[in-house]
């Protein structure tokens, strides 16, 4: 019975032991990993020709993956099998996949935006009929501030299957006016007081040249298209300006902006009836 | 120079400036520059004349901008300096120069200077331009470069140049080395990269500008002249180059500008 006890005395000490060491080695292996793992993503982040998002994004996964397999390293420290972990793993991954296809289709929408980058943080854009600045592209959805302050709160799948119009993306944007005069008036003195009105405001670009179009003969006036160019952050001071300097200028110059109108003739009773068969009584 | 009390044009108008009145306006050009100083507070507005190059006087319009600085105690003095524009400038010819081949050409191109003005030794200083010229762009619309665009004249004797505290001149060279004649509808003065020099008799001059021209090339060099030019050999130098101070020398896509619309340097 003695001899049996220490027996036990002594395995048990050197399970115990061994134990105790794998313990110690997998905290070791948790924490020094762990911090490699946020010192490597953090210096990911330094690679050139990333922007502020794309940064953040790399560092989130780099870090998630590398404490991945800092954590499987750890349970195979301490004797777990990491081919029975894997498979759970697998097929837990294929139940969540069905179970939130949503979520994994906005995920992998967002990876794509990051890589495709049609616009940035702080791009103006319009999507569908949301029009705003990009406050954030996050995994699963893009924020957008639209220009009265709302936040808009777009999936990245819906991004991706919609139509981007990106405002900020080129440095110039085109201010495009549309309008009639009235057939009294010269359409070329019209062209000539819309270039002169161009060319005296310091905002509008004179490269690339004003865009003048005389679109045709309207129902009530000569519609005419002009259209110039400017800086994009310009844009709503070259639309007010212009449109207030043309309507000032045509008030002065005599040039009409007819408004369309009906000539109604009101006939005697009787005259120019149909008869009763015609109106299909 | 003219001057009246709490009035100050012509030439002398830039460098340190005590404000002994409560109002002073500075006539530079077509900028009417007005301090109005009282106890630690100086309001600085100016507007602009009609017209750039005219030479009648014209009323101070209501303030186009101002400024408004507070210090911690009264200060009388401030600092005007003049500077050449922060971009590139770009004009027009009326008709269309043509150089022919092999031939090298001078003129010189007036740009409307700039006033630096310094409340401080240490402060920012305020950039207020005698005339503000429109923006242009130099490229396509997708990728390019800011700049200004107005009617520079440009002269082509040196008996044609007029004598104003608002213009710099700037001689420009152009060495046509192509086998085929050189049109020029546009000019671009490369005005932040050229330094600025002064002299009493001969008014504000820029460094001289030479562009070599092969048709074969799209690109053109450009070289700075970096001193003061032969027709102001005695300037002395009042500012200098916004940008690229120590360039000497350039290469400038201008074979398409000159092909389509101009000279781009």
């Amino acid at each position: 019975m003695d001899s049996l006890t220490e027996f036990l005395h002594s395995t048990l000490g050197k399970v115990r032991t061994e134990h105790l060491g794998n313990a110690f080695a997998a905290i070791l292996i948790v924490f020094v990993g762990l911090f490699l793992a946020r010192r490597a993503s953090a210096a990911l982040t330094k690679l050139p020709n990333l922007d502020i998002q794309q940064k953040l994004i790399l560092k989130k996964f780099s870090y998630y993956a590398l404490a991945t397999l800092v954590i499987a390293a750890a349970l195979n420290q301490l004797g777990f099998d990491l081919k029975v972990i894997l498979g759970a793993a697998g097929v837990l991954t294929v139940a969540v996949g069905f179970a939130a296809q949503t979520s994994a289709s906005n995920l992998i929408s967002g990876l794509f935006l990051m890589i495709d980058r049609p616009f940035s943080i702080g791009d103006a854009v319009e999507v569908d009929s949301v029009k705003g600045e990009v406050l954030s592209i996050d995994l699963l959805s893009t924020k957008i501030r639209t220009f009265d302050n709302r936040l808009v709160r777009v999936p990245n799948e819906t991004m991706v299957k919609s139509n981007i119009t990106n405002l900020s993306y080129f440095p110039l944007r085109r201010v495009d006016m549309k309008f009639g005069v009235g057939y009294s008036a010269s359409i070329m003195k019209v062209r000539d007081i819309l270039l002169d009105i161009s060319s005296r405001n310091p905002l509008v670009l004179d490269e690339p040249e004003p865009l003048f179009i005389f679109e045709g003969f309207g129902a009530s006036s000569q519609d005419v298209f002009f259209a110039v160019w400017t800086l994009r952050e310009n844009y709503a001071d070259v639309q007010n300006s212009m449109l207030g300097e043309i309507k000032a200028r045509f008030d002065r110059e005599g040039i009409e902006i007819p408004f369309p109108t009906r000539t109604l003739i009101y006939a005697p009773q009787g005259v120019n009836q149909l008869p009763t068969s015609e109106k299909g009584l | 120079m003219t001057q009246t009390p709490g009035s100050v044009s012509g030439k002398n108008w830039w460098g340190p400036h005590q404000l002994t009145q409560s109002e002073t306006v500075f006539k530079i050009g077509p900028l009417h520059l007005r301090f109005q100083s009282a106890g630690n507070e100086l309001m600085v507005s100016w507007a602009r004349n009609q017209s750039w190059l005219s030479t009648q006087e014209e009323a101070f319009r209501p303030n186009e901008e101002s400024y408004r600085y507070i210090f911690p105690s009264s200060r009388t003095e401030i600092t005007l300096l003049p500077s050449l524009p922060d971009r590139s400038v770009s004009t027009r010819f009326a008709t269309p120069l043509r150089v022919l081949p092999y031939d090298d050409i001078r003129f010189f191109v007036a740009s409307p200077l700039w006033v630096q003005l310094k409340p401080t030794a240490t402060a920012p200083p305020l950039d207020i331009p005698t005339w503000r010229l429109s923006d242009t762009w130099f490229g396509p619309p997708t990728s390019g470069e800011l700049g200004y665009s107005g009617l520079l004249p440009a002269y082509f004797t040196r008996n044609q140049l007029p004598h104003r505290s608002d213009l710099a001149m700037t001689p420009v060279n152009i060495k046509n080395d192509g086998d085929e004649t050189l049109v020029i509808e546009r000019l671009s003065i490369p005005s932040d990269r050229l330094a600025l020099y002064y002299s009493d008799d001969q008014g504000f001059w820029t460094d001289a500008i030479t562009v070599e021209h092969s048709s074969s090339l799209e690109l053109s060099n450009v070289q700075y002249h970096r001193c003061p030019p032969k027709e102001a050999e005695r300037a002395r130098q009042v500012a200098a180059p916004r940008i690229g101070e120590h360039e000497s020398m350039s290469v400038s896509r201008v074979f398409n500008a000159l092909k389509n619309k101009g000279l781009s340097f």
